[in-house]
This record gives C-alpha cells, structure tokens and sequence, in this order.
C-alpha cells in the first residue's frame, strides 16, 4: 500500500512541516485498512531513519528534525481506534525506554502492537530512571518487559536495567530491541537467561503468536 | 452575547505589548507566587536551586539566542547585545568551585522550552518575539530580586549575579526600546495571536521549570551535558571530575591544533568541541566494536558540518593520554581510544598515504600568505583529509570545508588558489591511488 511515490510524497511533507498533508496520507491509507505494522515500517520508520541520516549529512536543521518528529507523534494516535478494537488475550507487558534514552517513538510501536494482538500494553515512556521501571513491575506483574534501546553508547543503562530485573523478579522474561542493535549490542542477550533480543515489529509479532 | 464586530477591532487595534502583557499577566502572576520565589524573597532559597536555575536558563537562552541570530524573519528585533547566556556563564562559572550537581527534573525542563522554541522557527519563526519578550520582560522582574539574590547567597557586586543585573541602569530603557520596536515594526499585523500563545506556552514552560527547581528531587542529581555545553542536548558524559577534565583539556588541545576551527566556528564551536569529547570519554567504557561504531558516526557527522576526521584521530589521542594521566588505574579501557584513532589512521592512509599529507600541508604552508600561517595552522592537513573522508564515503566533506574556505568576503584571492590548488592535488592523488589499489574485476 505505501508505494515508493506515496512514501516521497509523504516524505517531502514531513520535512516540509506540512501536517494536515501527512495527517491525510495516513487517514487515507487506514481508510483503505493498512496493517498498522506496514504503517510503522513502511512509512513512519523508513520516514524517521530518512530523517536522521539527512541530519547526519547536515542537510536538514535540528529544528526540521523536532518538527517531524513532532508531527509522526501526533500521527502516531490516528491509529488508536485500531489498535483497542482488537480482542484482548489477558496477558500484560511494560514496555519502556531506558533510563537516558529519549527516543520513544519506536517503544510506542512496540506497545502498540502489542495492544494489537491483545495484550495490555503498559508504555512507560522514554528516559524511564531504573526504579521507576521496578516499582511499576512490581505494581502491574506483566508477563514481560519490553526494553528499547535507540543510542548504542547508552547501553549500559540497558545492562543496569536488565540487571535490576533480573535481580528482583529473575523469572520474568525480557525483550529488548530497538535501532541501536543495527549496530551492535547484540551480545547483550547472550549474557542473560531470559533475555531475548527482537529485530523487528515482524519478529515480535511472530514471538507474541507464539507465547 | 457580544455581536463580533464589538470586540474585534478593540483586539486588532491594541498594540502587540499591550495585548502580550494583558493576556499573559496571571501567568506572570502564577509564576511569581511559585514557591521558588518564595524562599528567594524570604532569603531561605538553597544555592543548588538557584544555580540550577542559572544552568537551566544558560540552556534555554543558549537556544533562543541563536536561533534567533540566525532567523530572518526576525533579524531586525535581535542584536548581540541581547544576550544574556555569556552573564550566566560568568554566574555559573563564579559558582564553579562548589561543584552543585545538575538536577534531572529543571534540565529536562528546560529542554523541553528549547524544543519548543526550534520548533517555532521551523514552523513560524516570527512567533519568535512571544518567547523573547518573555526573557525581555523577565529582566525586568529579575532587577526586583537582585536585591533578594544577594543577600540570600551572600554575593559582593554583581559576582554571581550578572544575569539578574542584565542592562546594568538602562534596565528601563532597554525595556522601552523593545516594546517600541516590537509595537513599530508589528502594527496590527495577523500574527498577533500567535506571538502571544507563543508567550503563553513559553510561561506554561517556565512554571514546570521554576516547580522543578523548588523544591529539588535529591535523588535526581548527576552531571548533565549541557553544563559543558548548554546547547549540547541529551546525551551521556563522564561523572568522575576528573575525566570531565581531561576532556575539557584534550578538546582545548585539539582546537590549538588546527586554527580553522576557533576561527570558523569561534566559541559556540568550541562549547560542541568540549560537549563532544565528554560523551567521546564515556564510549571507553564500551566494547570496542561500539567503541568503532560510535566513534564512525560521529566522524560522519563532523565531516559533513566542515570538521574532517583527522581532528578525531587527533583528538583521541589527546583525549587517551589526558584521560590516562589523571585516572592512570582505567589506561587500558582508554587505549580504546588510541585504537580507534589508530584505525582512522589506517583507513585514511589506505586513500592518501602519510607522506602525500606531509607534503600537500607543507606546500600549501609555503602558498599561503605569512599572516594567515599562525591562525590557520595546519589547514592544509585538514584539507588533505578531506579527501580523504570524501572518497571514504562521507558524502559533502570536501565541499563543508571549500565553501567556507573559499569565500571571497573572508578570504584573499592567494589564499583561494592556495585552497583550490592543493584539493586539486589531492584529489589527483586519491584518483590514482585508487586506480592503483582496485583489484582486476572490482
Ligand atoms: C527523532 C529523533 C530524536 C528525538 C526523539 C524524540 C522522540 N519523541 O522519540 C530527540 C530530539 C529526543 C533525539 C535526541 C537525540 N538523538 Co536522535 N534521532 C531521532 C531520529 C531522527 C528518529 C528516531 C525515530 O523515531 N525513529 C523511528 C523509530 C520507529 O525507529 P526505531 O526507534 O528504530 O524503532 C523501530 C525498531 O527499532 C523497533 N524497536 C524499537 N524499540 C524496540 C524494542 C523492542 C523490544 C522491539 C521488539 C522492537 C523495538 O520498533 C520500531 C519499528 O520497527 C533518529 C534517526 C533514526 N535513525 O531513527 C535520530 C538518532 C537516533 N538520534 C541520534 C542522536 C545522536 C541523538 C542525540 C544524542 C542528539 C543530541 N545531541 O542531543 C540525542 C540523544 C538523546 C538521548 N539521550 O536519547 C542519532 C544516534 C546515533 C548514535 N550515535 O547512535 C540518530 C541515529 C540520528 C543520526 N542519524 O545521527 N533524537
């Protein structure tokens, strides 16, 4: 459904801070029923990647980048009505960003698809401090813990997370993923039992079927 | 109910100052009665809560003040002498010694008014002036509490408290001009509501800044980047003094290196170099691989903004060795360091060989007119290196730095051909090179 010309299109919007264009491409694409996992791939990620590496070039401001940010959030709840219409299967995740890491847009994905497949999914949001996270564990009692990770240099605040998982409730399992492991970190998982790390909305959807 | 050609022309007519002041005088008032103020006025506020403020401020002024020196559409409101960051860096620098940790809570905060404010400027810029003539009008209340300031922190003069005596005795008429121009320039433009809803969301900021700072999360407290960098953003830097150091003295180190940058990118660059090495000192910590990884990011970064990655390689080495002297029990993880700078090396002299860099910096040295030669000290290396970074994949790397180079306004026309001439060469080299190095079939 996202085809390479609606995608530049959308694209030259986005960076051009056109909202109510971009606001229309999604509501049309969901009128027509896209996946909400091609939705996020397709466009918003593939959009957002787009984003960072004409940052990296120096070909477009901070500023631009903020603005699209701002407005794939906003665009983010379009999908809502989706997303709760789906029937729930009573298991529960907490899904969050670790501590430092302000990028929250992809956790938000993770969350959402988990709604989608029935789950309760409890978005903690993004630059979560460690106790934070273990207090809410302790009050929801999910079925897992979603951690995401977008800034490889800030993987240490991931291990120390993992860390204080495991030692306060060593049997609930653990997903981390997220763009800082296009580059690297994949070890991590190896170091834990219980730790698994998902590449993909595609892969965790596959794990959700599964569990 | 009021027919709406009653109350509309009252609104259009009413000067921007009278209406901005009007419509955002209970968020002004709300603001003063948080208790932060409070404790100022009873002289019962504790130093980390005003000096957190001071960084706070030093974070959103950082922002506000240049992207309004770099906006057009608001250029004949701003002037230099606007700015108030360099008197909250001699405020914070006079509280230096005391080394007060930066509260999580205030610093988020202020980050938040600074997206708010980048995203103006994209969106529309002129809504500029509603954030402006918050700070403007803030000056004013500031001179009341100056009083307050120093005699709750004991301060002599103005030490400690320049920011709060922004304008010195022309605290009125700084004032008056402002509003005048803001009203002159204006009229009863259509833009009037959106400058005071920018007003609006940047006081709706200042309350979640100002109930942050009083009273301060304990726990919440570590050294955060835009202490180095006010502008620096969100990312890790060392908590061990001593490392926040050695950074500081290896970033110094590599801008003595190469002249270009303080003379391109002056001391707001400098403030990124001195950010920039912080979080380089962190990734020591890290696997190597991320180490590389991290480190090749950045290089991509620098070199399409005009820094060519041989600064990097430079600055690791100066980094390493500072970070060593200081901290000599974590040398290995700091050899990391020395690792990625070795392979940096080694990827550039795959494309120009050592002795080709020598040789094109020395020639060019000889080209370039004497009076250039002490503050563009080894440009020709950087230029050299620039091709390098190019053919390496690091797309606009030599254009970053030839655009800026070779502008006539800067720059005499020997100094051009010295420019033009030895990237001529070096590209030349790095053609052959490569036709050399290509294997059969490639
Ligand atoms: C928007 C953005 C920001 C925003 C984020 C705002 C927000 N509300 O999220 C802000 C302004 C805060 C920001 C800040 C910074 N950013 Co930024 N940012 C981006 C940008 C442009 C887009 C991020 C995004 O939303 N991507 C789209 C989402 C959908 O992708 P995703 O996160 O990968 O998620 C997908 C998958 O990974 C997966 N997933 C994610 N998490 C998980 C978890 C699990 C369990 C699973 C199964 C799957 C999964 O699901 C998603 C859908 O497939 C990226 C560019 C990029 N490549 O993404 C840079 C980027 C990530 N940022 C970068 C940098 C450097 C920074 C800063 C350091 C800049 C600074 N000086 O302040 C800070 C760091 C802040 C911090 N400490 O975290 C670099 C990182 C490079 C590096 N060194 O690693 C990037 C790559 C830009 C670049 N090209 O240089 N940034």
């Amino acid at each position: 459904m996202v085809d390479e010309n609606l995608y530049q299109g959308y694209l030259k919007a986005l960076l051009a801070g056109r909202r109510s264009e971009c606001h229309d491409t999604v509501t049309g694409l969901l009128a027509a029923g896209i996946g909400v996992k091609e939705l996020y791939d397709r466009l918003f990620q593939r959009s957002m990647y787009r984003v960072g590496e004409l940052w990296e070039e120096n070909q477009i401001t901070v500023a631009n980048e903020h603005l699209a940010t701002s407005i794939t959030e906003g665009l983010l709840n379009l999908v809502y009505p989706t997303i709760f219409a789906s029937e729930r299967i009573d298991k529960k995740a907490v899904i969050s960003c670790s501590a430092n890491e302000f990028h929250q847009i992809g956790g938000k994905m993770v969350a959402d698809i988990m709604e989608l497949n029935g789950w309760d999914g409890h978005f903690l949001g993004a630059n979560t401090p460690i106790e934070a996270l273990l207090e809410y564990v302790q009050e929801i009692r999910p079925d897992l813990v979603a951690l995401s990770l977008s800034i490889l240099s800030n993987i240490g605040n991931l291990t120390q997370s993992i860390d204080a998982i495991k030692s306060d409730f060593p049997s609930l399992d653990v997903l981390i993923g997220g763009q800082a492991f296009r580059w690297g970190g994949a070890d991590v998982a190896r170091q834990y039992a219980g730790v698994e790390l998902i590449p993909s909305l595609d892969e965790l959807e596959n794990l959700l079927k599964k569990i | 109910m009021t027919p709406p050609d009653e109350c509309k022309p009252v609104q259009d007519s009413m000067p921007i100052m009278k209406r901005l002041k009007e419509e955002t005088a209970a968020y002004h008032a709300k603001l003063e009665s948080l208790p932060f103020f409070k404790m100022l006025m009873e002289h019962r506020l504790p130093l980390e809560c005003y000096v957190n403020q001071l960084r706070a401020l030093s974070i959103i002024h950082g922002v506000l003040e240049s992207e309004m020196a770099g906006e057009k559409a608001v250029a004949v409101f701003w002037d230099d002498s606007l700015r108030k960051l360099p008197l909250l860096e001699k405020d914070l620098a006079y509280f230096q010694p005391r080394v007060l940790l930066d509260a999580r809570g205030p610093v988020a905060a202020a980050l938040a008014v600074t997206e708010k404010i980048r995203l103006r400027r994209v969106e529309k810029p002129i809504t500029l002036l509603g954030c402006l003539y918050v700070f403007e009008g803030s000056i004013l209340g500031n001179r009341m509490h100056q009083a307050d300031i120093a005699a709750n922190f004991h301060l002599e003069g103005v030490n400690g408290c320049r920011y709060y005596f922004s304008y010195g005795d022309q605290v009125g008429a700084r004032w008056r001009e402002f509003s005048q121009k803001i009203n002159d320039t204006l009229g009863d433009s259509a833009d009037h509501g959106d400058i005071v809803a920018a007003a609006d969301e940047t006081f709706a900021g200042l309350e979640t800044l100002y109930r942050a700072l009083y009273p301060l999360e304990k726990s919440a407290q570590s050294f955060h980047i835009t202490r180095i960098n006010p502008e620096a953003g969100n990312h890790p830097m060392p908590q061990d003094e001593r490392e926040i150091g050695a950074a500081l003295r290896a970033s110094a180190q590599g801008w003595n290196e190469f002249g270009y940058y303080l003379q391109r990118y002056g001391q707001r660059g400098k403030r990124f170099s001195d950010s920039d090495t912080c979080w380089l000192a962190t990734l020591a910590a890290l696997e190597p691989a991320i180490v590389r990884q991290q480190i090749d990011w950045l290089c991509r970064v620098l070199a399409s903004r005009g820094m060519p990655t041989i600064m990097m390689e430079y600055s690791l080495r100066f980094l390493s060795a500072e970070l060593a002297k200081v901290v000599p029990e974590k040398q290995a993880s700091y050899q990391k360091l020395v690792d990625a700078a070795d392979s940096l090396r080694a990827a550039r002299e795959k494309i120009v060989a050592s002795s080709d860099l020598q040789s094109l910096s020395a020639e060019f040295d000889q080209a370039i007119p004497d009076d250039m030669a002490q503050d563009y000290r080894n440009t020709g290396k950087l230029l050299v290196a620039a091709v390098a970074d190019e053919k390496g994949g690091i797309k606009g790397s030599v254009a970053a730095l030839q655009g800026w180079l070779t502008d006539p306004q800067r720059f005499s026309g020997g100094w051009i051909g010295a420019v033009t001439s030895i990237l001529q060469k070096a590209q030349r080299i790095v053609a052959a090179g490569s036709d050399q190095v290509s294997e059969p079939g490639e």
